[in-house]
């Protein structure tokens, strides 16, 4: 078994999926999920050393640790998500294709890794590309599935330039090969480094390209959210990497001009990528619908990741990778919770909901350790991550950026605590009261999903060593450093066992304090009364509306970045407009004018 | 068994003109003439062939070379499809049909240049009768004129270049070129002039939106695909292996293309109409196309002319059976179209994908190879302009896509089927020939050397070629 | 001299084409442009104190100098394409005049 019959197997499993998914739609569900759980114990069993293959000549495959670490979270993504496939309620004709698209996108991802040169890499990119397209086609109607594929494409359209120019001006397509090559002779290898960050943020969703995201997860059918979330974003990251390896920035430009210690231009990009944190916590505080809270959200994380990547110490980059692992278990438990309270009550809307607490119980535990790790506060894996980075960050000196990274993280606070307690806590609205907790099949990915991230927050001892032996395959001269039970840092060490320890007791503490304590009288919503008057409509009262009004007033009148693409749209329809006046006319006199004086001209410009 | 290609245009008019003693049959004449084409054409073999005995360059030949054999074996094998499909459409329009066909054929056989003269506006009046069978005659009347005025220039130009180098016979005028290529050049740009109108060619496309604006299942495949195609594999021809154009024309006329390319992309950016969407793509893609003959990639250009041919071929065809079924192309209306219809959806899907330039289909290696290849001879503004117009095209081929699919949980199936249930054979017959051509693309997406090599067959050893090493070949870059 | 004339005739009728609107001012204008095409074309054939190109008891060999007859059997061609072209336009002038009431093209484009 080597990674092409994987890659095929998958493929092949789609079509039959679809095959079958015509006759009985709930079989090729149940296909889809075996098919991703195999491919999940076969790549976990293979490990890092899995055999790679080559077919035509052209498609080329190595396993990597890295393309192996990248593999393994987004087949843990797919594959605790096929559950939710068995859910889903419609109609068979119409959602025939969808494990079809499913399967393709999963096996071109796991082709996207573990690629050895760089147009198999594009090749399998498009393919998750346009099958993800028509994936959030199934969702809501909207333009999100649209912008979704303009902008991704824009940024694959990048990554081909770069590819291209690579290939003509260094004669190879390898993938460390040509990179290292350009590293050595940087001629148009400014170029590329740039090409290929852009499309890699582009991917990321950082800003100014982040503006696909909100419009795209929103519209994503809810099943398909969490795997578009959590794991396809991360391709980006994937490339990222790739490129600080082994092309920095430090042999791009002649003059080193510096700061901090970092080549100008990974500085600008830091700030770029600071920004996109702060603009992705603000534009989350202010959001009234979850899925589109969770896009910003990712926005801002996604900043984090980019900002470990582009600084390049060794603890940097080790916090970048476990947090992209953290983001991506996160992210996916945050939109499955979404979707199953979707499934639930009908909507995601925020100020729709709330209480679901008392009805959703085991919900609600899932949500609440994602929020934790998605905010960074112990004993979950984010706080690991943040750590990693926030320290690298320290010990460069980089406080600008850093201040932007701490703003995220306590921005982050004020959003996570407001969907964790607009929609679980807080009071249930009558409507409501027949909810109940959703169906076992859908909670088996949830506790799984966050049991691993509190696992792995308590002991990440094993992922950081294997983050270690990735930045050994990438070529660090040194990697992070753990010394039995820490993670040494430049200004003290993580020790997270103690650190959940101390949680630990602290948690005691505080359960011994709620149960001795008298109990607190529920009080239903509707109990009360305002002025000698009765209330009717339960939606004014909830305290989730206009969560952060004072907040929100102060940046509530900034023009936003997705009006600039939407002027861009406009010209170029302008543009076409006028091709169509001037060009297109019905009348033949027109044509014959055009011929005439055309031809005149081109003779004339030959003469001269 | 070897047959003479003169039957492929000798057969057509003799059924053209006999079958006015059959009116009745005259569907089953169409039928029987182009099939025969296609039989005819599987006996060919390479060579010249003289006409009348009188040898080159005095005597007109007709040259078979595997440029020619390819583009043959796909002209007739997509006009004879058409014909078996749209039979009943086609009553009014068997003798310019057949017509049409004899003329296609002898203007990619011929190898003298006043008989592509002839063969051209014969393929033009027949073009121009078949546009007039949608009932809008100042529309075809509009194309009359400009494909006069092109013709014209043509002839001018060719008259031109008769008087300087005394033959018209192709491989001559060539060689003759090659020796003292000076002072050909309006000539050159005459001739270019006269084809680029049929080719649709920004700016004398204008008789473009009337035509196919209102093209139906009979029109648009015939006008849109099959003589789009047919026209530019004349003018790669005659581009590649018989002109001498000098660099300074070169450019002026590659000028001409990029705003054809980014123009035809803009205004298909701006229609809402399938229709309109499609004819703008078309004259885009001309632009590329031209833009490839004329800078030597001429491998490129050819495969990159069948592919569209066939890609163009199968959206008009359905979108003029759409039109039939829902009385609209506005997209808008049309939305979750394809959710009826899920084959015939499938068919327009891939065919658009691949003109898009996806992975899976063919158009994505072709693509690849283009900026490959453009890309080493180091010029990078022009592949940086073609991602820019693909980029558009991507965006505004996806949307009428997934407009059409619409596969949203809160829409209405709008429960038109594009054809319907009653005409089974036409049902059956259209779906077969949709998928079968699609389903060619993704073979060809997923083995691009066979593609590939067919292309370097064709067109590698033209004189004028850059060697094209593509990506996707055995022992192509990246193996 | 026949030359300049005769494209004159060719201008003449390209100017009639981007001008006129009218469907038969039109038509009219295209066989203007093709006559001058067919003379520019017979008179490129032509050379000074050349002979007409037609054995006869006077001339009987085909070694004497002749004018060159290729372009005019183009033009015989020619003429004969320009006939067609005529016939077919004109059909397209009585429909457009049965669907329209008129023939003036850019009173039916504004109908449209």
């Amino acid at each position: 078994m080597n990674i092409i019959h994987l890659i095929l197997g998958l493929f092949l499993a789609g079509i039959a999926a679809y095959g079958i998914g015509r006759l009985k739609p709930a079989a090729a569900s149940w296909l889809t999920l075996a098919a991703s759980w195999a491919a999940l114990l076969i790549l976990f069993l293979g490990g890092d050393t899995l055999a790679g293959g080559n077919a035509w000549g052209l498609l080329a495959f190595k396993m990597t640790p890295l393309g192996w670490f990248f593999s393994m979270t987004l087949l843990f993504v797919y594959s605790t998500n096929t559950f939710f496939n068995l859910s889903v309620p419609a109609a068979p004709t119409r959602q025939a294709a969808y494990p079809m698209l499913y399967l393709i996108s999963l096996a071109s991802t796991i082709g996207v890794f573990s690629a050895e040169n760089w147009l198999a890499l594009f090749i399998f990119w498009e393919i998750v590309l346009w099958s993800s397209t028509f994936m959030i086609g199934f969702g809501k109607p909207g333009r999100g599935s649209i912008i979704y594929f303009g902008m991704s494409l824009l940024g694959s359209f990048m990554m081909l330039f770069a590819i291209l120019v690579m290939g003509t001006a260094y004669q190879t397509f390898e993938v460390k090969g040509a990179l290292m090559a350009a590293a050595q002779s940087p001629g148009p290898a400014l170029l590329v480094f740039l090409l290929m960050l852009f499309s890699a943020m582009v991917k990321l969703g950082i800003t100014p390209f982040h503006i696909w995201m909100p419009e795209a997860y929103h519209e994503a059918p809810d099943h398909f959210a969490p795997v578009l979330a959590g794991g396809l974003s991360k391709l980006g990251a994937f490339t990222a990497l790739m490129v600080t390896s082994f092309l920095p920035a430090s042999t791009l430009m002649a003059q080193p001009w510096q700061v901090r210690g970092l080549p100008l231009l990974t500085y600008i990009l830091l700030t770029v990528s600071a920004v996109s944190i702060v603009i992705g916590t603000l534009m989350a505080i202010k959001q009234e619908d979850a899925k589109k809270l969770l896009a910003y959200s990712s926005v801002a994380n996604s900043g984090y990741i980019m900002i470990g990547m582009l600084m390049g110490t060794p603890m940097s980059v080790s916090g970048a990778l476990v947090h992209l692992l953290a983001h991506a278990l996160a992210t996916t438990v945050t939109f499955m919770v979404m979707a199953a309270v979707a499934r639930q009550t009908g909507t995601t809307r925020m100020d729709e909901l709330g209480g679901l607490l008392h009805r959703m119980p085991i919900t609600f535990l899932a949500f609440l350790t994602a929020i934790l790790s998605l905010v960074g506060l112990p004993p979950m894996l984010g706080f690991v991550s943040k750590w990693l980075i926030l320290q690298s960050l320290a010990s460069q000196g980089l406080f600008l950026v850093a201040a932007a990274a701490i703003f995220g993280s306590i921005g982050s606070l004020l959003y996570a605590f407001r969907i964790l307690s607009t929609v679980f806590l807080g009071q249930l609205k009558p409507k409501h009261r027949q909810v109940r907790e959703a169906p076992a099949v859908l909670l088996i990915p949830l506790l799984l999903l966050s049991g691993v991230t509190l696992v792995l927050g308590i002991y990440p001892y094993g992922l950081v060593q294997y983050t270690a032996k990735i930045e050994n395959s990438l070529g660090f001269a040194d990697t992070v450093q753990i010394t039995g039970l820490s993670i040494q840092g430049n200004n003290g060490n993580l020790n997270a066992l103690l650190i959940m320890g101390a949680f630990a007791i602290g948690f005691l503490i505080a359960l011994g304090i709620f149960l001795k304590a008298p109990k607190s009288r529920k009080v239903d919503l509707m109990d009360t009364y305002t002025g000698g008057e009765f209330i009717y409509s339960p939606e004014l009262y909830s305290y989730s509306t206009n969560f952060f009004a004072p907040l929100e007033r102060v940046y509530a009148g900034l023009p936003e970045i997705s009006r600039l693409y939407e002027a861009l749209a406009n010209r170029v329809r302008d543009l076409g407009t006028l091709v169509q006046y001037l060009f297109f006319s019905p009348l033949p006199s027109r044509t014959a004018l055009l011929i005439s004086v055309v031809t005149i001209l081109l003779i004339w410009g030959e003469a001269i | 068994m070897q047959m003479n290609p003169v039957l492929t245009i000798a057969l057509p008019l003799i059924l053209a003109f006999t079958k006015i003693m059959y009116r009745r049959i005259a569907n089953l004449f169409l039928v029987l003439g182009s099939l025969l084409n296609v039989l005819v054409v599987f006996f060919i073999k390479e060579g010249q062939y003289l006409m009348g005995g009188y040898a080159p360059p005095f005597g007109i030949v007709l040259q078979v070379d595997a440029y020619a054999l390819y583009s043959l074996l796909v002209l007739n094998v997509l006009f004879a499809a058409l014909t078996i499909l749209v039979t009943k459409k086609a009553e009014n329009l068997t003798s310019s049909s057949l017509i049409a066909l004899a003329a296609l054929n002898g203007l990619i056989l011929t190898g003298d240049l006043f008989n592509l003269f002839v063969f051209l506006e014969i393929a033009a009046i027949a073009a121009i009768i078949i546009a007039s069978s949608s009932k809008r005659y100042h529309h075809a009347f509009h194309y009359m004129v400009a494909s006069i005025i092109g013709s014209t220039f043509y002839l001018l130009g060719l008259i031109l270049l008769y008087k300087q180098y005394g033959t018209l016979n192709m491989a001559k005028m060539h060689e003759l070129m090659l020796a003292s290529p000076g002072g050909s050049s309006v000539a050159v740009i005459l001739i270019f002039v006269g084809l680029a109108v049929e080719v649709k060619l920004m700016p004398f496309s204008g008789w473009v939106k009337g035509v196919l604006k209102n093209a139906d299942e009979w029109i648009g495949p015939m006008i849109g695909a099959i003589y789009g195609g047919a026209m530019m594999i004349v003018m790669g021809r005659l581009f590649t292996d018989v002109f001498v154009v000098s660099p300074k024309v070169t450019l002026l006329l590659s000028i001409l293309a990029l705003v054809t390319l980014v123009g035809g992309e803009a205004a298909a950016y701006d229609s809402e109409k399938m229709r309109e969407i499609l004819l703008y793509s078309g004259v885009a893609q001309s632009g590329l196309e031209i833009l490839l003959i004329l800078n030597g990639y001429a491998a490129l250009s050819f495969i990159l002319i069948l592919s569209n041919m066939m890609a163009k071929y199968v959206m008009f065809l359905l979108s003029g059976y759409i039109v039939n079924a829902a009385g609209t192309d506005v997209l808008g209306d049309l939305k979750g179209l394809f959710r009826s219809n899920p084959f015939l959806g499938f068919a327009f899907t891939a065919a658009g994908l691949s003109l898009a330039g996806l992975p899976l289909f063919v158009g994505f290696f072709i693509k690849l190879n283009i900026l490959y290849n453009l890309m080493m001879s180091h010029s990078y503004w022009l592949p940086a302009i073609i991602l820019i117009t693909s980029l558009v095209e991507g965006i505004y081929m996806l949307r009428m896509i997934l407009g059409l699919w619409q596969t949203g949980l809160e829409v209405q199936e709008t429960g038109i089927q594009i054809i319907s249930p009653s005409n089974i054979k036409t049902k059956y017959a259209v779906h077969a020939i949709t998928l079968i051509l699609s389903l060619a693309m993704v073979v060809f997406g997923l083995m691009p050397d066979y593609a590939l090599d067919l292309a370097q067959k064709a067109r590698g050893n033209a004189v004028a070629d850059k060697p094209a090493m593509m990506i996707g070949m055995k022992g192509g870059p990246g193996q | 001299m026949m030359e300049l004339l005769s494209l004159s005739l060719l201008f003449l009728g390209m100017y009639g084409l981007i001008t006129k609107h009218h469907v038969l001012k039109m038509i009219v204008s295209m066989n203007v442009m093709e006559i001058g095409l067919n003379l520019f074309i017979t008179s490129l054939g032509y050379q000074e104190s050349h002979l007409a190109p037609i054995l006869s008891s006077k001339f009987p060999s085909s070694a004497l100098n002749f004018v060159d007859p290729l372009p005019q059997s183009l033009v015989l061609t020619s003429i004969v394409i320009g006939v067609g072209t005529t016939a077919v336009a004109l059909a397209f002038a009585k429909k457009i005049y049965m669907d329209y009431g008129t023939l003036d093209l850019e009173k039916i484009e504004g109908r449209l």
